[in-house]
């Protein structure tokens, strides 16, 4: 024995523990794959539907688990042994797990589709399964018999014989894939768009603060009035002055702005050092200034576009600048940096080193008296306020649209319209997993959650908008109901889009992050943007470059799903006539990138097409 | 303690040999991986190969763009079918699509797809699958890098369009022909192209192929050759047999608005807007068209131009 351990080796310890760790973890692989994939049944009997997603906003999960468990109870689900088990996983390694599950063929039989690189194009349909003949039929839980007591007679007839499509409030729109024409998705609730969160103590302190300043001419609040003599002013006197004297929240951008120097004023007149204006974060989104840049880089649409008519591309953007159509130093550029330097100085310092949560919280904390969120972040928003401990820390809310400017306001030439919420469509979009051995059970509770009476319950309870026709919003959302008036995302300027090149994006990315903390001014990003994008290796000619490599990639994989379309014709397949002569004609207007080969040979006869 | 830790032991370098840790650990995760994968739930796909047919099987992998795997059950089942097979056709095009679009792409497969769409075009001239595979060759030719790279597609196109007159076949490699002409630039070229397809649109009539074949004429006529009222004779009638991209619908109709005011055919500009703004209640053009309208309807009184309302979200009951 004493020689045993005399000769004994330390590292045999190791070569154990390692031994162990991989036998640990191969025993919780499996029993965690096991658990949380779609399997077919266990030795009982009982088959257990997994439904994947990542929603951990509060509420949602407890909504979901309260139309499962209504679910799993019904006597015939009960009868067939069937049980559906939620599976919520963080966002983070959300596609990760189900798309290395999907790969493997262990994923979940339900899984909220994210887009990703991995699962675009064609590869949608290796994963999940096209459901277009099963959305053309009515909901069976629409009928009569499910549906909420003393509905309107015409609602009821249209729910018990539509489409289940047709009683989506977007016709389904968003579970269509366009290149595939089908659909792959069965979404069960929206959120609408961004709006503002306004903190209705503070509004009432900040207004009567303010109006005791306009009527004594305090000086801060004299460079605020708008007038010939002074452009720079946000809103004519007798405009803003009326305001103060009702209780409502901004509804213009001149009201607006009025508000957050008068938070400003009286945070430090009340000596409350963390009170700011705006709560904001280095999450972006929530950076309110941000949006007004779509208004000022949306007017060239029309002399940007080289194929007028089409959506524009972000080579036509690019190409707009080696034409001399926009600068850095152009109106709408300096503007919008004007605008957004007066916004950092209403959100709170250092606010780059913040993250949404933080972002959030101040705002629970009443520590800001606005903040910009999406429908999603309303239930937080709302539970954090009323679940303060002390009831009178607890604050009433209004949620309003972001303001835009009214005649004789400053700005009024370039913010007199929203981005368009017309293409609101339904989200939380569940896909049922190919290789799911239980299809007809994942369909049927995909048809129960959207059926008109549960959708409506199930959004009631998670504070979302429901998605079906006539179904109630919550209270708490009904401001989050899409405004329909507005121009289309695609008019606007972003020189951030995902298929700019990366140096481009990143540097003006970059270059933006140092004026917001105003490490440099407009000049110097100017000069600093015309440093990349007259690079001839990382500038303008690499956009060309990688715009027509992108379109060849592009053309490869329609090429791939022309190919398997026009056999499914020769086969017999009625509906792929339509999805092939969809995708031969972009084939035909872009294969092989001939529409920006096409806007080289017009802008540069003479020059070839650049080249690696 | 210096030395101990400095000069190697023999003994210790036996037992640390990290050859032998290594390749422990290189057994471990083979056979851990092993037996997860055989403990993974037995996929779907893998108890029905065993009760469909090979050339079945292989085709419901391509049609669910499945090429690799594809590929392999239908290179197996080719070696067990004649060319006097009914189904050799079937089965040799599906093995050259599998073959041509597996992954990763490389040049010996698109060679060997190539051979196997030849072989199609030889041994079976008649059939339709053969026009496609004369098809499918025209693109791979387009595709190389050669210098006659268009020259050689057209070719393929033309045999096309001789061998099999009349057929859908026949329109698809017009519509590729004269694809293939325009990306010339040359004026003369776009108008060939343009020719071929207005000759085509005569021809088939009653197709469902119209509205492509019209809509890719409107497109040539404004872009390649900055005519816009050619164009839009040829946009209308895309219109009424239906644009290709029937989900991209209104973005079509904001495009020929647009058009028609370029060319101050403002009322019928104001028509189409309606239609959008009317028939396409999600449209993200619906509100930027309603404002055209009500500019055009300022510009003309006379014409008492009803101004369309925007639909709106509407929720709940």
């Amino acid at each position: 024995m004493k020689r045993f351990f005399k000769n004994f080796s330390l590292n045999w310890i190791a070569v154990a523990l390692l031994l162990g760790a991989f036998i640990f973890s191969a025993v919780r692989f499996y029993l965690i794959t096991d658990e949380n994939t779609s399997a077919e049944a266990d030795a009982a009997g009982k088959r257990v539907i997994r439904i994947a997603h990542w929603q951990l906003e509060p509420g949602f999960r407890e909504s979901m688990q309260w139309a499962i468990d209504t679910y799993n109870a019904r006597p015939e689900v009960q009868a067939a042994n069937i049980e559906i088990a939620q599976l919520a996983l963080p966002s983070k390694f959300y596609n990760q797990f189900i798309y290395v599950h999907m790969i493997s063929g262990t994923a979940p039989d339900i899984a909220v589709k994210r887009d990703t690189a991995t699962i675009k194009g064609n590869a949608l349909s290796k994963f999940f399964t096209p459901l277009g003949s099963y959305v053309e039929q009515p909901n069976p839980y629409n009928a009569p018999e499910y549906q909420v007591p003393n509905l309107p007679n015409e609602l009821s007839q249209f729910l018990a014989n539509a489409p289940w499509r047709d009683t989506y409030f977007d016709g389904m729109q968003s579970a269509y894939d366009p290149s595939l024409s089908d659909y792959y998705t069965i979404p069960i609730s929206s959120w609408g768009g961004y709006r503002i969160f306004y903190n209705l103590e503070i509004l009432q302190a900040v207004k009567s603060f303010a109006l005791a300043a306009a009527t004594a001419n305090d000086t801060w609040i004299q460079p605020l009035w708008r007038s010939p003599q002074q452009t720079e002013g946000f809103i004519p006197q007798a405009a803003g002055r009326a305001w103060l004297e009702n209780d409502q929240v901004p509804q213009t951008l001149g009201q607006f702005m009025l508000y957050c120097q008068a938070v400003k004023q009286y945070a430090e007149a009340a000596q409350q050092p963390y009170l700011t204006p705006i709560s904001a974060s280095s999450y972006g989104l929530d950076q309110i200034g941000n949006i007004y840049g779509e208004q000022f880089l949306s007017r060239n649409w029309k002399s940007l576009s080289l194929d007028l008519g089409s959506s524009l591309n972000t080579m036509e953007f690019i190409a707009g600048y080696e034409r001399g159509i926009w600068d850095f130093d152009s109106p709408e550029f300096l503007e919008f940096f004007k605008l957004l330097k007066l916004f950092t100085s209403y959100y709170p310092n250092g606010f780059l080193g913040l993250d949404r949560e933080q972002a959030r919280r101040r705002f629970v904390l009443g520590q800001a008296a606005v903040y910009y969120a999406g429908g999603w972040d309303a239930s937080s928003i709302y539970k954090g306020v009323n679940s303060r401990d002390k009831i009178e820390d607890r604050f009433p809310i209004e949620v309003a649209p972001s303001p835009i400017a009214a005649p004789g306001e400053r700005w009024d030439d370039w913010i007199d319209e929203r981005v368009t919420e017309a293409d609101a469509k339904g989200g939380v979009p569940f896909a049922i997993n190919k290789r799911s051995p239980n299809f007809d059970w994942a369909l049927d509770f995909l048809q129960y959650i959207s059926s008109h009476r549960i959708n409506e319950a199930f959004n009631q309870r998670s504070e979302w908008l429901p998605v079906i026709v006539g179904a109630k919003p919550p209270a708490t959302m009904q401001a989050f109901i899409p405004i329909v008036q507005g121009f289309p995302k695609s008019f606007i300027l972003n020189m951030q889009r995902y298929d700019a090149p990366a140096s481009i994006r990143n540097a003006y990315g970059h270059s933006m992050k140092l004026y917001l903390t105003g490490d440099i001014e407009a000049a110097e990003f100017k000069a600093r943007m015309a440093e990349v994008l007259n690079n001839p290796k990382i500038g303008t000619r690499r956009a060309w470059l990688k715009a027509k490599q992108d379109a060849v990639d592009n053309t490869r994989a329609n090429d791939r799903t022309l190919s398997v379309e026009r056999l499914n014709v020769e086969l017999g397949s009625e509906s792929a006539g339509q999805r092939e002569r969809a995708l031969f004609y972009i084939g035909l207007t872009q294969g092989e990138g001939a529409h920006v080969e096409r806007w080289w040979h017009e802008l540069y006869p003479e020059e070839e097409y650049p080249s690696y | 303690m210096t030395s101990k830790l400095t000069t190697p032991n023999p003994r210790i370098h036996r037992t640390m040999n990290p050859h032998k840790l290594i390749r422990c650990a290189l057994i471990l995760s083979v056979l851990t991986l092993l037996w997860t994968t055989g403990c993974a739930p037995e996929s779907e796909s893998s108890s029905t190969e065993a009760t469909q047919a090979p050339l079945e099987t292989g085709i419901s992998e391509l049609r669910a763009f499945n090429f690799n795997q594809a590929h392999a059950i239908l290179l197996e089942h080719a070696q067990h079918i004649s060319p006097e097979n009914s189904d050799w056709p079937l089965a040799t095009y599906s093995l050259a699509l599998a073959t041509w679009h597996q992954a990763p792409s490389t040049q010996q497969g698109i060679d060997d797809a190539k051979v196997l769409f030849h072989t199609l075009v030889e041994k079976a001239p008649q059939h339709n699958l053969a026009a496609s595979a004369l098809l499918d060759l025209g693109r791979i030719a387009e595709f190389s890098q050669a210098d006659d790279a268009a020259a050689q597609a057209q070719a393929y196109y033309k045999r096309v369009q001789d061998k099999f007159p009349g057929t859908e076949m026949a329109v698809r490699a017009s519509l590729l022909e004269a694809q293939s002409l325009a990306r010339s630039f040359d004026k003369q070229q776009v108008k060939q192209a343009i020719q071929l397809l207005e000759k085509l649109t005569k021809e088939q009539a009653g197709s469902q192929w119209i509205g492509t074949i019209e809509q890719y004429i409107a497109h040539l006529y404004a872009f390649y050759l900055d005519e816009l009222e050619p164009a839009i004779t040829h946009y209308s009638a895309a219109k009424e047999f239906g644009f290709p991209r029937s989900s991209d619908t209104d973005l079509s109709l904001w495009q020929l608005g647009l058009w028609q005011q370029e060319v101050k055919q403002d009322l019928a500009a104001a028509e189409t807007f309606t239609e959008l703004v009317e028939e396409h209640p999600r449209s993200v053009y619906g509100s930027v068209a309603r404002k055209r309208i009500i500019e055009i309807a300022k510009q003309h009184p006379e014409a008492n131009i009803t101004i369309p309302e925007l639909a709106e979200v509407r929720l709940g009951r």
